[in-house]
């Protein structure tokens, strides 16, 4: 009985060591083959440099390989030419379907049309002189005003003209009506004044015609609503080709706004990213 | 090639901040025109379908 337990005590440490050295003979062995992969992985990637770095210089083999599908890039690019904004803009087969109707004018009504300049310029105004909107003028037509403009952060007035629609919104923000008060302007050539004031025309010139835009677009988004129930509530009293004509002009009138649309976010991006205050 | 437009400019009297404002503002009105440009016709377009509108549900 002794001995055995002499024996089992002299034992069990020792196969406890040859476990112990088993492991640390084996980790070695584990990092050694992540070490091989990595250092595969890297003569793979080295290779790949390689080969780009070859195509990149020239290499006549890789010139051709590409020879014979220069057509088919070609025609690639021309699949998407005119589509890179955005493939679902227009409706083009004319083909009514009420689902692609209906998802196309929630796009229209749930776009976020805040810090376009309605909001941030012409708050109130109106520009339709007419009852149709599509008879009124736009802005640029319209019978203008001189009006004497103070930059925000600029020591100098401008003298401009505006479309009367607009003069109240102007003489909101601190604008004056007529022309402005002569001042020093030796600071600067006649050729510096000139090309202030010619800014400062277009740029106004050009924020009325955003928010006549924005006005139009809001009026033809309800136009396509109601005309929509009303063809609804019609179609079983029409003929086919009425019924068809009324769909088509929906679908183009759906496709202009889409693109009014859109001018009138990237037009509105454009003028509100200018800071620059001359 | 430096030395004509140096003496140009000095001729003018025209600073180089005042040369560079003004190419800044013919620039920007460049591009605020072109965007009114865009904007204009797609005006055009959704006022004459609304016309086509009118006239088909008349």
């Amino acid at each position: 009985m002794k001995s055995r337990k002499l024996l089992s005590l002299t034992i069990l440490p020792l196969m406890l060591l040859w476990f112990v050295t088993l492991q640390e003979k084996g980790k070695p062995e584990k990092n050694k083959g992540k070490q091989d992969k990595k250092t595969e992985n890297k003569y793979d990637r080295d290779k790949e440099q390689d080969k780009r770095e070859k195509g990149k210089s020239g290499d006549k083999y890789d010139k051709d390989s590409y020879k014979g599908k220069e057509k088919d890039y070609k025609n690639k690019n021309d699949r998407y030419k005119g589509k890179e904004f955005d493939l679902d803009k227009r409706w083009d087969d004319r083909k009514w379907n009420d689902d692609r109707f209906n998802g196309r004018m929630i796009k229209l009504k749930d776009k976020k049309k805040k810090n376009w300049v309605n909001e941030r310029i012409y708050l109130g105004v109106n520009w339709f002189n007419e009852d149709d909107v599509y008879k009124s003028k736009k802005p640029k037509n319209n019978k203008k005003v001189n009006i004497c403009h103070k930059p925000d952060g600029s020591n100098y007035p401008t003298s401009i003209t505006v479309s009367e629609n607009a003069l109240k919104a102007h003489l909101n923000h601190g604008d004056s009506q007529g022309n402005c008060n002569d001042f020093d302007r030796s600071i600067y050539t006649k050729n510096y004044w000139d090309a202030r004031n010619g800014y400062y025309n277009q740029y106004y010139q050009t924020t009325e015609t955003l928010s006549f835009g924005e006005q139009l677009l809001v009026n033809a988004i309800d136009v396509l609503t109601n005309r929509r129930s009303q063809l609804n509530a019609t179609r079983t009293t029409l003929t086919p080709v009425q019924v068809q004509k009324r769909e088509v002009v929906l679908i183009d009138l759906q496709n202009n706004v889409y693109d009014l649309q859109n001018s009138l976010d990237n037009g509105n991006q454009r003028v509100s990213s200018i800071n620059f205050i001359f | 090639m430096l030395i004509p437009i140096t003496l140009a400019s000095c001729s003018n009297n025209v600073s180089e901040e005042e040369q560079s404002l003004t190419v800044k503002m013919d620039s920007l009105k460049d591009s605020v025109d072109k965007t009114e440009k865009i904007v204009d016709k797609d005006i055009d377009k959704v006022q004459a379908s609304l016309k086509e509108v009118d006239e088909a549900f008349k």
